[in-house]
């Protein structure tokens, strides 16, 4: 039995996004204390929000996150439109698929090839990596322009976007522009089915947890911006009963309001939409997938990186898609009359579920928002997994192995830190 | 003839709106038309695969971002990036972006791909603490000029150099 303290500090983990840091106390061969302590300052945005009108809200919360603006502003246009009683229609819904689709490319290609990559292929940071397998980072880099392009063709600017808006988009892009942006597209599917093939050939640690898989689930289609919220554990609600079954609660160690289902730790993200709607993919993504010979659902957290490429897969599959039907509409948006009530809004960000609950004056001003990132809601699986897995690897393990373990456990959840306070310092104590 | 290519980095909150602020100056100024060498003026919000997608092909790269450092507020600071580059100016000074590699792992990243521009610069303003949703602050306004003529002599003084 050790009977030493050990002390392990990860001081900043770098490769995510925000501030924080991990304490780890190992007593007896046993893990005394384990957390995950965010301290970027709280940016309370939701105090923002109040007195402002539902037309600015788009725009405002799309500032909240620089790497998923277009989540936080499908949430929050869902959210408003029901209050209005307002359903914008066909166009409307096939574009805020596109656009994201547009965000998740981005989104994971960056995380998969510049902040995750290294730790499966053992390289201390990306550039390391581009100089072994410089064809597969290129690629990489290569689809998340792709997804910048998407984000850029409806919404202006890669980032922060501005055109999205209650009833619609502010424009309607020229059909050429779309002609050219979908072939530009089904160009690169062939690289999203090879880059599914090579994480599904990498050579992973082969661990099984018990966990709960959340996601949104859609009669048809694989979930984007609507569906019901279900879990592998038997929920299925709309967003309006959200309350009812997730709790928001304050965590000593930490700036972010940690969340559970049913008083657990749960799942979002790629892994756990791809648990819940695995069969909702389209054969052409569903075949290579299978052929990886890879079950789902998958219990193995490391799967993550997998479900982000077969994600990048589907959504320029499911781009391309839309873009084939594209047509210029006589409107972009439909006219909103502005009510008072209270609304909620459910979309899957890149990171996983993004919740929105608005309550609205008669004037369609703000009078209480709410919030909940997915970095919040996965914030609890993240040290459920980190107990485990460095339980599974060995408590006795050196300081700098059991660092590295750590480190790849969190950067695994693509973290969100800003979005969640709105991140990695490792302080592992053993004695 | 050289090509020559400007990326503002930025976002919507307080002074980290320069770099963009920048490039919306120099479109209405016509930049593209007051110079001899082509040009290409972008905004990005991050340092990474979207920038080296941008400086693709370009001879000369000019970074614009608002940095920390440990000069006064304002102050327009002039860093080499590549080639002979100085890695101790470059870890002094933190530019304002996130979700993103940083500066040296990005001139890191383009060589290991043998992406890179026979010219990197960074042109960067310090400033201080960037709030949502505020304005840029009088300093920062201030050093704009500035910003904008430290630009176009860097554009000047490369192609010259031609």
């Amino acid at each position: 039995m050790n009977k030493t303290e050990r002390r392990i500090n990860v001081p900043v983990l770098a490769r995510v996004e925000g501030e924080g840091a991990l304490e780890l106390e190992i007593a007896d061969g046993r893990i005394a204390a384990l957390r995950l302590r965010i301290f970027e300052p709280p940016r309370l945005f939701e105090k923002f929000l109040e007195g402002r009108s539902y037309a600015e809200l788009p725009d405002m919360v799309a500032r909240i996150c620089g790497i998923c603006p277009v989540a936080y502003q499908m949430s929050a246009v869902h959210a408003i439109e029901s209050i209005f009683g307002v359903d914008p229609g066909p166009w409307v819904r096939a574009m805020r698929r596109l656009f994201y689709c547009g965000e998740w490319i981005e989104s994971h290609a960056l995380h998969i090839h510049l902040l995750a990559l290294p730790d499966f292929l053992g390289f201390d940071n990306a550039p390391e990596m581009a100089r072994v397998h410089p064809v597969e980072v290129r690629r990489g880099l290569h689809l998340q322009a792709l997804g910048n392009d998407i984000i850029r063709f409806l919404g202006a600017r890669s980032v922060h976007p501005v055109g999205a808006c209650v009833g619609g988009f502010t424009h309607a892009p020229h059909v050429t522009e779309a002609v050219v942006l979908r072939d530009k597209l089904r160009a690169a599917l062939p690289d999203a089915e090879a880059l599914v093939h090579w994480l599904a050939s990498l050579d992973m640690p082969a661990i099984e947890q018990r966990f709960v898989s959340a996601a949104l689930r859609h009669p048809e289609e694989y979930p984007l911006n609507d569906g019901r919220l279900v879990s592998d554990d038997g929920l299925d609600i709309t967003s309006a009963e959200f309350d009812a079954h997730f709790t928001e609660h304050q965590e000593p160690h930490s700036t972010a309001l940690h969340c559970t289902l049913h008083g657990k730790p749960y799942l979002v993200g790629p892994l756990a939409r791809l648990n819940l709607n695995h069969d909702r993919l389209p054969a052409a993504v569903r075949a290579p997938l299978d052929a990886c010979g890879i079950a789902w659902p998958s219990r193995n957290p490391f799967h993550q990186i997998l479900a982000r490429a077969v994600e990048i897969h589907y959504a320029l599959w499911e781009a391309v898609r839309l873009l084939d039907d594209y047509h210029e509409p006589a409107a972009s948006r439909v006219a909103v009359t502005p009510r008072s009530g209270v609304g909620f809004g459910c979309t899957e960000a890149p990171r996983g579920l993004l919740w929105h609950r608005y309550e609205l004056d008669e004037e369609g001003l703000v009078r209480n928002a709410r919030i909940i990132p997915p970095t919040s809601q996965n914030q609890a699986r993240i040290e459920q997994d980190l107990r485990l897995s460095i339980e599974a690897l060995g408590l006795d393990r050196p300081d700098d192995e059991l660092r590295q373990r750590c480190e790849t456990v969190i950067r695994n959840y693509d973290p969100c830190i800003s979005c969640a306070t709105h991140f990695l310092d490792l302080r592992i104590k053993r004695r | 003839m050289s090509d020559v290519c400007i990326i503002g980095l930025g976002s919507p909150h307080g002074d980290d709106q320069l770099g963009w602020e920048l490039v919306r100056l120099l479109e209405n100024e016509g930049v593209q038309s007051s110079v001899e060498t082509p040009l290409r003026i972008t905004a990005c919000a991050t340092l990474g695969g979207e920038v080296l997608e941008c400086w693709k092909g370009a001879d000369l790269a000019i970074i614009v971002d608002a940095v920390r450092g440990a000069l006064p507020p304002g102050t327009v600071r002039h860093i080499i990036l590549h080639p002979q580059h100085d890695l101790s100016e470059v870890d002094a000074v933190r530019t304002l972006t996130s979700h993103s590699i940083d500066l040296r792992a990005l001139m890191d990243l383009a060589m290991a791909l043998d992406e890179i521009p026979t010219r990197v610069v960074l042109i960067g303003v310090e400033v201080e603490a960037c709030a949502p949703f505020e304005s840029m602050s009088a300093p920062a306004c201030a050093a704009l000029p500035g910003l904008v003529r430290a630009v176009r002599a860097e554009i000047s003084a490369f192609s010259g150099n031609d």
